[in-house]
Order: structure tokens, then sequence, then C-alpha cells
């Protein structure tokens, strides 16, 4: 498996897991589980449409980021509604934040050295033909 | 709750095709068929809306057979129905924006 697609299933499996510790064990599984058929059903999917494999971990990649607030958001209503909110339930959300904050940042990261590094292409091009040209 | 509205029309269009019964991808794709996006709904957005509708009724869901997934050796998927009382929301709003879009084209029509 290509090594980019690889570790954007292993972000969403280790996201998922992260912030599903410690809670209710109907809705940990069920949630794990959900997430797992989704990513199965996502990569054949794309798979079967000849998408490229670096295209799809950045789409599975996206999808993480732009849910994790949901996330969150889904473990605090579940912990409110089994009325189980307790002080390690309240370190374990404040640890997934700071996770999120991290899997964030590392996306930025990620994101403006790719960028960089294709504008200092750009620019050595050009430098290298103004070279030829002098 | 638009993504809740969008998940309950779109889980009747695929009632519509035969489909009674669908899984999270599935909606997921068919929301993004729908409005032509390029990305799908976000995983933590899609599985709490789907989780909103059960609490309220609209949809119910169920885990397959295990031996399916085992068979085709692939992770079992969460199965889910839209009830009568989701049908009833699906029809609503599909009614509401018919009503809506002739008024709307009226208005565009109207000189200025």
């Amino acid at each position: 498996m290509n090594p980019l697609l690889f570790s954007a299933i292993a972000l969403v499996k280790g996201w998922t897991r992260l912030y599903t510790i410690g809670m209710d064990p109907v809705s940990r599984n069920r949630r794990r589980a959900e997430v797992e058929s989704d990513l199965w059903e996502f990569h054949e999917d794309a798979r079967r449409h000849r998408a490229s494999p670096e295209g799809i971990a950045i789409h599975m990649f996206i999808r993480l980021v732009a849910g994790i607030p949901c996330d969150l958001l889904w473990r605090f209503e579940d912990e409110r509604d089994r009325a189980t909110i307790s002080r390690r339930s309240t370190w374990m959300t404040a640890g997934a934040i700071g996770a999120a904050f991290g899997i964030a940042a590392l996306w930025a990261f990620f994101t403006f050295s790719s960028l960089a590094t294709k504008v200092n292409a750009v620019f050595e091009r050009r430098d290298g033909r103004g070279a030829q040209a002098n | 709750m638009p993504l809740e509205i969008a998940i309950c029309t779109a889980a009747a269009t695929l009632r519509r095709a035969g489909g009674d019964e669908f899984h999270g991808y599935e909606i997921a794709k068919t929301l993004g068929d729908a409005s032509d996006a390029r990305l799908l709904t976000a995983y933590g957005t899609l599985y709490r809306a789907l989780g909103r509708l059960e609490k309220m009724g609209l949809l119910q869901s169920r885990w397959e057979d295990p031996l399916i997934p085992a068979r085709e050796n692939r992770p079992g998927r969460r199965l889910y129905t839209l009830t009568a009382l989701g049908e009833a929301a699906a029809a609503d709003h599909r009614q509401a924006a018919e009503a809506a879009s002739p008024r709307r084209a009226r208005r565009k029509l109207a000189p200025a």
C-alpha cells in the first residue's frame, strides 16, 4: 500500500481510537466500527474509480480534520446524555482537543512545507534560466 | 439542521431507487453526488448527524449479519433505514422546497 494512504488510514483510525477512549463501550465500539467500515468502502470505491492513492489519502485527511469539532462535540453530548462526565473524562476530552490541535498543526506544517518546496522549485527554475541567459 | 434534512432527503431518494437500507459511506456519497461536492462529508460530521437522526426517531439502524462481511472479507456495515417519521420529514422538506422555488422564480421574473 502507498505510504501516504497507509498513514492517512492509520491517522483516521488512531484519532477515532483516541477520542473514544474511556467512553461507554457501546458508543465507542460502534463509532470505531463505523469509521473503519467507511474507510474500507471509501478506499475500495476510489480504487474502482482509479483514483490515485495520494488523492484518496488527502481526501481522507480532509474528512478527518473537518470532522474533529463534531467528534469532540459528539463525545461531550454522549457523556452528557449518559451523565457520566467525570474528572477523568474531562481530562480525556482536554487531551483529545490537544491532539486535535496537534493533527491540525501537522497538517498545516506538511501543507505549507510542500507549498514552500513548490515555490522554491519555481524560483530555482527561474534562476537557472536567468543564469543560462547570462 | 441542514445536513440532517439532506440525509433524510437522500435516504428517501435511495428508497425510491429501491435501496431500503444504506450505510454511512453510501449516504455520504449520495449527498456528495446530489450537491456536486468534490469532498465527502467529514467523518465526525456525518456520524454525529446520523446518531442525532436516530435519537430523533427519523432513522433506525442495525448491524448487518456478521456472516456477510466475513464472506466478503470486509468490515461490517451499520445499516440505516428511514422511518415513517423520517419519510414524512423528507416529504415536508420537498414540498416546502417546491413551494418556495416557483415563488423565487416569480420574484426573479418580476420587473424591477
